[in-house]
């Protein structure tokens, strides 16, 4: 990690490499033999400034470019939404007492490896390891699993759902789950189908295909392997604060069939756009949110069984704070 | 009576450069400054909205960072909301395109939140006047923000899932050791240009970066090697491989 006066001398190098570039006098050469402390830096950068010159611009179809430009809007609106939320905790307290309170935060954090210790006030996007990111959701997946994998209604939809609402709920930062407007609720592709992968290969759980007595398909279906359970001491570890909270949701939602968990994930996810994106949340908006915004499937689940979820999170005070990404419209590519 | 004609204060720069010297805004810059204030909230949006900059009344990215945050500093946040999502939406498909060459498909995504949120931030962060290059230079400040929060990608793609070539391994006899330690240059610019990113992504990403780094950047097998800490023959046997499997593909062999 380098210091701000590091990254600012950096930066400085990195302006000279483009303005000989812009000059079509390519000065890599010149400059790593007047900074050689930089030399790995600019050897990189080099190469991505050549790189992005080789190689042609890929096109984007009329539709792509809109998703890409809805996805950009969701980021933005996020961004927006933290930073005036940490502009907001802010208020009152000395910026250097804030800085510094930060900083130790990461100190503490860089040494003792622990997640939970991770403050409101920091920014999002913090963590970049995508190895850590994979391996907590597997344990979320895990606790998940482990609990539910015997009932009759659990399986991949059920099982995505759970996963959703106990990252929001939870507030576990770690997941940084990606969820887009699908049919069955917010959906996160990549992470099922990477989590189930990640179960199999430490040997906690693996999916099958449920068959009914005639031998037709009805769904998949969740095993325990030999170290099923192993998950465990990385769950506590991770997530002590959470975990009550976490444990509580996913036997709250043990007996319930999977359309009940796909409107309560939906009504969740719509209300914490809403919150994101800093527009007024009434019962009426959140319904529109999902029933003009969401996916045409959604029309067909009575109007009344919306109004009743909604009244029914804040009877349990799981009323959304605007946590996590805004979801997106539906495409593979972004 | 002479009339006088108040000409709005611009806020100077106050950031310094390496040299030590403070940052400044290019004339034309500030001319673009002073006549955006003169402007109506309507008339400022849709000259905001201009994206293409041959179209009359574009305004440069390094005025609307300007009156981003004045406008955050009035208090006037809606406006200035507004103003951000325009400006990322000029910037959107630059970053995503410049992200696709250099990172695997499959981190391009995670890595285009993580600049778009952070330009988001940067600009708004009103505690700090460490961005004040985005007024000068925008599209260098936005290039150097770029790569910077590529790095730890970077570092992702090169642990990616080629593995050591079988030469590496000290058991093998020394007869099956004789792959050269260059590679001729290959013709392969002309097949990056003709079939670009939907082909390299087809390779591992350790392989891509490889492939890309010879090709596209042209550096030498032995700081290719150094680069992603694999022995010079791994690096040229990647090379062969992938320099295969790309030919194969574009013969619609795979």
């Amino acid at each position: 990690m380098k210091t701000k006066g590091e990254q600012k001398r950096l930066d400085h190098v990195f302006d000279l490499y483009l303005a000989s570039v812009e000059a079509n006098e390519d000065s890599l050469n010149e400059l790593i033999a007047r900074f050689p402390t930089y030399e790995i830096e600019l050897r990189e950068f080099a190469a991505f400034i050549k790189i992005d010159e080789a190689l042609p611009d890929r096109d984007y179809t009329e539709q792509e470019e809109q998703l890409l430009n809805a996805r950009t809007i969701s980021i933005v609106q996020n961004a927006l939404y933290n930073s005036r939320r940490g502009q907001a905790d802010t208020v009152g307290k000395k910026p250097a007492a804030r800085v510094l309170k930060i900083k130790a935060g990461n100190a503490r954090r860089r040494r003792t490896g622990s997640a939970t210790e991770r403050t409101a006030q920091e920014k999002p996007y913090v963590s970049r390891d995508l190895s850590r990111r994979h391996i907590a959701r597997a344990v979320l997946s895990a606790e998940i699993v482990s609990r539910l994998w015997k009932e009759r209604t659990f399986g991949r939809v059920k099982h995505q759902k759970v996963v959703h609402l106990c990252e929001h709920i939870g507030q576990l930062r770690e997941i940084r789950g990606e969820y887009r407007r699908q049919a069955a609720g917010p959906l996160d592709n990549k992470l099922i189908y990477s989590v189930e992968s990640e179960l199999k290969k430490q040997n906690w759980f693996e999916t099958y295909e449920k068959k009914s007595p005639s031998g037709k398909y009805v769904g998949h279906g969740y095993r325990p392997l030999s170290n099923a359970g192993g998950h465990r001491v990385y769950f506590d570890k991770w997530w002590s604060q959470q975990s009550q909270t976490v444990v509580e949701l996913i036997e709250l939602m043990r007996p319930w069939k999977t359309e009940r968990c796909e409107i309560l994930s939906t009504v969740y996810a719509a209300w914490n756009d809403l919150i994101i994106w800093g527009k007024p949340v009434t019962d009426d908006s959140i319904l529109r949110e999902i029933l003009e915004n969401w996916h045409e499937g959604k029309r067909s689940i009575p109007e009344h069984r919306w109004r009743s979820e909604i009244t029914w999170i804040r009877q349990k005070g799981l009323v959304p704070t605007g946590f996590g990404q805004a979801t997106a419209v539906c495409h593979s590519s972004f | 009576m002479q009339s006088r004609v108040a000409v709005p204060q611009i806020e100077p720069l106050s950031h310094q450069d390496g040299d030590g010297e403070e940052f400044t805004r290019s004339p034309q810059v500030e001319a673009q400054i002073i006549e955006a204030l003169s402007l109506q909230q309507p008339s400022l949006q849709q000259r905001v909205a201009i994206q293409d900059f041959r179209q009359s009344g574009y305004l440069k990215e390094e005025c609307i960072v300007y009156l981003i945050r004045k406008l955050l500093k009035e208090g006037e946040f809606a406006l200035a909301d507004e103003l951000v999502q325009y400006l990322v939406l000029r910037i959107a498909k630059q970053v995503h395109r410049q992200l696709s060459k250099s990172l695997h498909e499959s981190l391009v995504s995670e890595c285009y939140s993580d600049v778009m949120s952070e330009v988001t931030c940067r600009i708004v962060d009103l505690s700090s006047n460490r961005d004040d290059y985005a007024q000068v230079r925008f599209g260098r400040w936005l290039t150097m923000l770029t790569f910077n929060m590529m790095r730890p990608f970077f570092r992702l793609q090169d642990r990616g899932r080629a593995s050591d070539s079988i030469d590496d391994d000290p058991e093998v006899p020394n007869e099956r050791k004789k792959v050269p330690v260059d590679c001729k240059p290959l013709p392969d610019a002309q097949l990056l240009e003709k079939e670009g990113l939907a082909l390299l992504n087809k390779l591992d990403p350790a392989k891509r970066t490889a492939f890309l780094l010879r090709h596209g950047a042209g550096w030498e097998i032995v700081a290719i090697s150094k680069h992603l800490g694999r022995s010079t023959k791994t690096i040229s046997n990647w090379l062969k491989e992938a320099q295969k499997q790309l030919q194969a593909m574009q013969r619609g062999a795979l």
